[in-house]
């Protein structure tokens, strides 16, 4: 004890000072927490040496998608899926262009497709908590991210939005993780007899389990199946994102509560969003302010 | 204590559970085990009180920066300075207050006392979010976190296991107290 008093008074009260401090940021509201994003930026930076090369170890031992396809078929897939979405983008940009065309007397102004640059990003880290949902990707503002880019597998499985943008670092929120929010995606359907496919719309929500869940509303002629794809259809994301692949249907279930609905379970082709090893960014050639999507 | 070879471990440690974390997730669940926390024990269990609890404080506010929560409206992330910094100091402090019944230098104590320094840093972060969560917009469950954090609790105890080896390795550069050691606080 007389040791003790024998210190200066800043070493004595060092420890119960600090204690205090931290408790009392525990509790300060996220909105004064942005100066805490240089530090975290600065830790995902030194701890990449590490964490980089053990995450890509791990991965290639323990690859996000099991029975994956040798790799020249995954690559025709790949391709495939971009063409559809292509082709679905087209689709819906002919409707939006007849649609533009009835309404130029009222002075609308025509937004043209988005062109895209694709860029190929590593993964270099997760979370450090269990609840933790983002993936560290290194790529930031030095090649042109903006925050309506959206992150990929080999550009047409959506894995998210790409989130606090750094100079050479950023992160991405999966779609499939618990702190994600809803999306509005679309079920495919292609009715026989019918040119274009028809979306039946339903708002997702991440399980927890890697799948997502909603409900879809169907008349009797387009009814949702298993193995139907489902695309993103949200007016909250990006142009440039539309009609990436959520996932395909894994099961469907009468909802009790509304006999005119049917709850799907969405299963992403990618089995674990989190654990991929690189990510295709899609960075929309325009400014960030004209592609729309909100938040 | 020696704080370079501090630095040194901790660094490792954290590179370890950021590059590791989603392989050894329990997937595709929210259970994962913790390299820093058997860390933080390991330090309670051989360093004096006053190191053994800065060193606390200083893997906590490693793990906060390594963790990002997400906000519930605008889809964003933020980090949250605190709760596993204030946290580790209390289950360092649990570790700190048992060593004195446990062989320390044992494999069973590393186990048994990072379950107990785990579960009451999971705790402890559990209550703060959720009292956040009455005023921040996090996105935020405090039952399926509660479940999902004490089952890494139990996880990042199996894992201590395997690491007690490489930090009797590492225990030479140290330079921990020899011979009998206080409990708590000198």
């Amino acid at each position: 004890m007389r040791h003790n008093q024998s210190q200066p008074a800043a070493v004595r009260y060092a420890m119960p000072g600090v204690v205090a401090l931290l408790a009392i940021l525990a509790l300060v509201p996220v909105q004064w927490l942005g100066w805490t994003r240089p530090l975290a930026t600065l830790e995902t930076v030194l701890v990449a040496p590490i964490s980089q090369p053990l995450r890509e170890v791990a991965v290639w031992l323990a690859p996000a998608t099991r029975d994956a396809p040798p790799e020249a078929i995954a690559e025709l897939e790949a391709r495939r899926d971009e063409l559809l979405a292509t082709l679905r983008r087209e689709q819906a940009e002919n409707r939006r262009l007849r649609e533009t065309i009835r309404e130029l007397q009222s002075g609308r102004a025509i937004r043209s497709p988005v062109p895209v640059r694709q860029v190929l990003a590593p993964v270099i880290a997760s979370q450090s908590d269990p609840s933790g949902a983002s993936l560290t990707i290194r790529a930031g503002l030095n090649v042109g991210l903006t925050d309506t880019t959206v992150a990929t597998v080999r550009g047409t499985q959506l894995v998210g939005r790409v989130r606090r943008l750094g100079a050479t670092t950023s992160m991405v929120v999966p779609i499939t993780s618990r702190q994600h929010t809803a999306v509005q995606g679309g079920v495919v359907v292609e009715p026989d007899g019918r040119e274009e496919a028809v979306l039946l719309e339903c708002l997702l929500l991440p399980v927890g389990d890697g799948r997502l869940r909603g409900d879809v509303e169907f008349d009797s002629a387009t009814e949702p199946e298993v193995g139907m794809e489902v695309v993103l259809r949200d007016d909250l994301w990006p142009e440039s994102a539309q009609f990436l692949i959520i996932g395909d249907v894994e099961r469907v279930e009468p909802d009790p509560e509304q006999p005119l609905r049917k709850v799907i379970f969405v299963q992403p082709r990618v089995d674990d969003l989190r654990r991929v090893s690189e990510v295709v960014l899609r960075i929309p050639e325009l400014a960030s302010g004209s592609e729309g999507g909100g938040s | 204590m020696n704080w370079l070879a501090f630095a040194v471990v901790a660094w490792v440690s954290l590179g370890l559970e950021l590059g590791l974390a989603e392989a050894l997730r329990l997937a595709p669940g929210d259970i994962g085990p913790s390299f820093v926390i058997p860390l933080a024990t390991w330090i309670g269990l051989r360093a004096s009180p006053k190191h053994a609890l800065w060193a606390a404080l200083l893997l906590g506010l490693l793990l906060d920066l390594g963790w990002t929560v997400a906000l519930r409206d605008s889809g964003g992330l933020s980090n949250i300075i605190g709760p596993y910094s204030i946290g580790l100091f209390l289950g360092v402090n649990l570790v700190l207050a048992a060593r004195g019944y446990v062989l320390r230098e044992h494999i069973v104590a590393l186990a048994v006392m990072s379950l107990l320094c785990a579960g009451a840093t999971q705790v402890f972060v559990t209550a703060i979010l959720t009292l956040r969560n009455a005023y921040d917009p996090i996105a935020w469950q405090a039952g399926d976190e509660l479940t999902a954090r004490g089952a890494s609790a139990l996880y990042t105890c199996l894992l201590a296991l395997l690491l007690w080896l490489p930090f009797r390795g590492v225990e030479p550069l140290m330079a921990f107290p020899r011979g009998p050691i206080a409990r708590r606080y000198g």
